[in-house]
């Protein structure tokens, strides 16, 4: 996209999902100029070699180009393969196992550790085409303009329908105050103000960013952040959502047994969901 | 329980529930604690005031022994439990992180501060601080600092709505900051209760080691597996029974069950109640209207109940002991003040903001009234203490908000009474539909303004597309934001009927519309924030549809302006 050089790594697996993984990200690629790698975690046997390679060439419909075989754990290969990339894109599960604050899937895992923002593609379309209901959730605490910018290119590369821009905030413990003799109007009265007060406040982010000619729409969501951009990608048939990129380092127990923002959207993912990294990115 | 039995305890139930409702709205009509108003109706109906004056009614109506008087008792042990429930509900542990350095620092002062106060106090000064001769020093210093570093988190969510701080940043710190204390002081508590000696002596009861050990296993089981096995529970549950019955059940049940469960382990009920609620409330399939029932269901009914029952106990005239209260209170107060307010100064906060912060976390509101009421029922202190307690509470409660507004000294927020331009005032027929009117409004301002009504046109539309027109029923926003002009305009239209062909459930009867400055954020918002409390409020909006000039609608909004502030 701004990038016209970049480099785009996507991950594929012998796996039913892998063709659609890998039509996916040729199509991407080459809306966003970028050229394509595949990696294949795994062993490299000429069966397995040959395998992927007829896959490939069967799903883009030609010569697959670069494709690398490595060994060890995907997201440490994942790292190290990706560090001249600006995106890296795979498949993944829409719905993580019950353990999944404790035991991440790898999807999840590479989201974390990547050195740029990932594609997660949880039911990849058999005949890609680009997203046109792309949904954006800012940073609750720091929204980010370069996130903005970002996404807006890629609303422009991909033509989109519509651009939801959201932000999603909580009210702590405003139910409690209902104890002491609030009325139940009192505290929705308080949630409507600060819904139209947040979402003016993000009219004026995007509207610095200057979105030009791209149907956007702004939201903010009070609600469990993490939750609310999932269910208001359901509401609005969303086909990718972009989040910021979960924090790299690992997270502490307490993190882990109460996660918020997007480490809870990746729970569930509601379509395909674009982890956005700054610095190198689409 | 014989027949005249359920006559004497429904007839004090009704009582009980009746009255301290009514006192507790009366408390809350007058800006004060709704805890206030019931616990005096139990001061007046037991043995302070009606007691003192009639004894025989109070013996009658609320007997100290026998079927009656176990029946209440169970109805207050069962209203704690889901006081507990639902205070649990609020607990978002990861908050604190998210708040950053400020939070965690207020936090931890917040809970050091007054516990080494009160703990210090207790050894440095026993009798001043009301220590009965068979508790022991370590337990009572155990309590007492658990006690004043308690924080109550319904009475800061209200005062912060109250003062329109909810969604600030300070707000967001303070209220991190008091639901990570409240976390702490409830486990700690428990913990005091657990230690208290003959509570491990019952036939059944298990030794204090193995009560730490399963307290340890239990509290870990829930955030861990429990939480994660609640979540799919809770999700069919709301899926497929009655709503709210099928989901209420299931909140209240398990909180009696991990009540009794904590109970037989050696800690009190509370426990397992709060652990439930906390697990709960993480739930993602937990709805926002299911919490509101609950906090309903338990504020209209549970929460009267018990802080009545407590006037029933208590003789408050006879335990008043000042001194007492007077200490109980500076302690208190300087523990947490300085704590709060001190660290978040050394934090970098700025002094007015830290030490509103202080007085902000200084309420301590109904939590402290349980804690004392259950530590006066565990032997664990005296009447005396849980009346100093009690009027600590109540006078941390009363004046937090105040003490946190004058030190705030806020400037006035831009109001848009003010910006409400003459020319910009029309009343129109609904031959005209809303964008007529938006049009008819942006004329009469562009001619104060000095620019083509085009330029405010075009700003509004490009608004409109991304925000939508919303405001409130049957009122809808027109806003933009144009560069370099000094100061917000405001311009309205209205139209008795209902303006043409706009709205498809209500008919859409005024139009605002907002012209702010581009290069000032804040006074827009604020400016937006105000004229939404404006419209949301039914009567004010009500009557401001009515008016039928300019000066009208700025009386109106100026007297219901003073009638808010006063």
């Amino acid at each position: 996209m701004s990038r016209p050089a970049g480099q785009m790594l996507a991950l594929v697996a012998l796996s039913p999902t892998a063709e659609s993984v890998a039509r996916e990200a040729s199509r991407l690629s080459r809306s966003l100029g970028m050229r394509i790698r595949f990696l294949h975690v795994g062993e490299k046997t000429p069966a397995s070699q040959s395998r992927l390679e007829s896959m490939l060439t069967e799903a883009l419909g030609g010569e697959p180009g670069e494709v690398v075989f490595r060994s060890g754990r995907i997201e440490e290969v994942v790292a190290e393969e990706a560090r001249d990339c600006e995106l890296v894109v795979l498949g993944a599960l829409e719905q993580e196992g019950p353990l999944a604050p404790l035991i991440r899937s790898v999807a999840r895992r590479v989201a974390r550790t990547a050195p740029c923002s990932t594609l997660l593609l949880p039911s990849p379309r058999p005949s890609p085409e680009p997203f046109r209901r792309i949904v954006v959730a800012l940073d609750p605490e720091t929204p980010s303009h370069e996130m903005l910018r970002s996404v807006l290119d890629l609303a422009r590369v991909e033509d989109v329908e519509v651009l939801h821009v959201v932000q999603e905030f909580e009210l702590p413990a405003l139910n409690l105050a209902l104890e002491e003799g609030a009325d139940l109007e009192q505290t929705e009265d308080e949630r409507r103000v600060s819904v139209l007060v947040a979402r003016h406040r993000l009219a004026n982010l995007l509207e610095s960013c200057d979105p030009g000619e791209i149907p956007a729409r702004v939201e903010s969501l009070a609600g469990r952040e993490g939750l609310e951009a999932i269910q208001f990608s359901h509401e609005n048939s969303a086909d990718l959502l972009v989040v910021p990129a979960p924090q790299r380092e690992q997270s502490s127990l307490l993190e882990r047994l109460f996660p918020h923002g997007t480490d809870l959207t990746l729970q569930t993912l509601p379509c395909a969901l674009l982890a956005w990294r700054p610095g190198r990115t689409p | 329980m014989s027949h005249s039995d359920l006559v004497s305890l429904l007839l004090a139930l009704g009582l009980l529930v009746g009255i301290a409702r009514a006192l507790g709205e009366l408390a809350s009509a007058l800006r004060q604690p709704a805890v206030l108003g019931e616990i005096l109706a139990g001061v007046l109906l037991g043995p302070t005031i009606l007691g003192s004056l009639w004894p025989e009614a109070t013996a009658g109506l609320f007997p100290e022994t026998g079927p009656v008087a176990f029946g209440l008792q169970g109805m207050t042990q069962v209203a704690v439990v889901l006081f507990l429930l639902v205070a649990g509900l609020e607990v978002d542990l990861s908050r604190i992180k998210r708040q950053g350095r400020m939070a965690t620092v207020v936090s931890a002062a917040g809970m050091f501060f007054p516990f080494a106060l009160g703990f210090a106090g207790v050894y440095a000064a026993p009798a001043l601080l009301g220590k009965p001769p068979e508790t022991g020093t370590f337990l009572y210093a155990l309590f007492l600092a658990t006690a004043l570093s308690i924080s109550a988190l319904p009475v800061i969510a209200k005062i912060l709505m109250d003062l329109h701080l909810f969604r600030t940043d300070l707000g967001m710190i303070i209220l991190a900051a008091a639901i990570v204390n409240d976390f702490i002081g409830w486990l700690l508590f428990a913990l005091v209760l657990g230690l208290i000696p003959g509570r491990h002596l019952d036939e059944g009861s298990f030794d204090i080691r193995t009560t730490v050990t399963a307290t340890l296993v239990f509290a870990l089981g829930m955030l861990t597996v429990g939480r994660t096995l609640l979540d799919q529970v809770l999700v069919r549950v709301q899926a497929q029974a009655a709503w709210p019955a099928g989901v209420l059940a299931l909140c209240v049940s398990l909180a009696l069950l991990c009540g009794a469960f904590a109970e037989w382990i050696g800690v009190h009920a509370i426990f397992g109640a709060f652990l439930v609620g906390v697990a709960l409330g993480d739930s993602r399939h937990l709805q926002e209207r299911t919490r509101l029932i609950l906090h309903h269901f338990v504020a209209a009914l549970f929460a009267p109940l018990f802080f009545a029952s407590i006037g029933l106990r208590v003789n408050f005239v006879e335990a008043f002991d000042p001194v007492l209260c007077l200490v109980v209170l500076a302690i208190a107060c300087l523990g947490k003040v300085l704590g709060c307010g001190g660290s978040a100064l050394l934090a970098g906060m700025p002094s007015r903001q830290a030490w509103a912060l202080g007085f902000g976390m200084n309420a301590r509101g109904a939590m402290e009234i349980i804690l004392g009421l259950l530590a006066r029922e565990a032997g664990l202190i005296d009447d005396r203490m849980l009346v100093a307690l009690v009027v600590m509470a109540l006078v941390t409660s009363m004046l937090s908000g105040p003490l946190m507004e004058r030190m705030l000294a806020r400037r006035q927020p831009a109001r848009f009474a003010r910006f409400l331009r003459d020319r910009g005032f029309f009343v129109l027929g609904s031959d005209l539909d809303q964008t007529q009117a938006i049009a008819a409004v942006a004329g009469g301002l562009s001619t104060a303004l000095g620019s083509p009504p085009e330029v405010l046109l075009e700003s509004i539309h490009r608004r409109q597309r991304l925000t939508g027109d919303e405001l409130a029923p049957g009122v809808r926003l027109a806003h933009g934001r144009l560069p370099g002009i000094a100061a917000p305009l405001i311009g309205v239209a209205l139209c008795r009927e209902g303006f043409k062909g706009a709205g498809a459930t209500e008919p859409v009867r005024a139009v605002v519309v907002v012209i702010t400055p581009l290069e000032k954020e804040d006074e827009q918002l604020e400016v937006l924030a105000d004229l939404a409390r404006t419209f949301l409020a039914p009567r004010l909006r009500r009557a401001l549809l009515a008016c039928a000039t300019p000066l009208e609608m700025r009386a109106l909004l100026r007297s219901a302006q003073g009638e808010s502030e006063s």
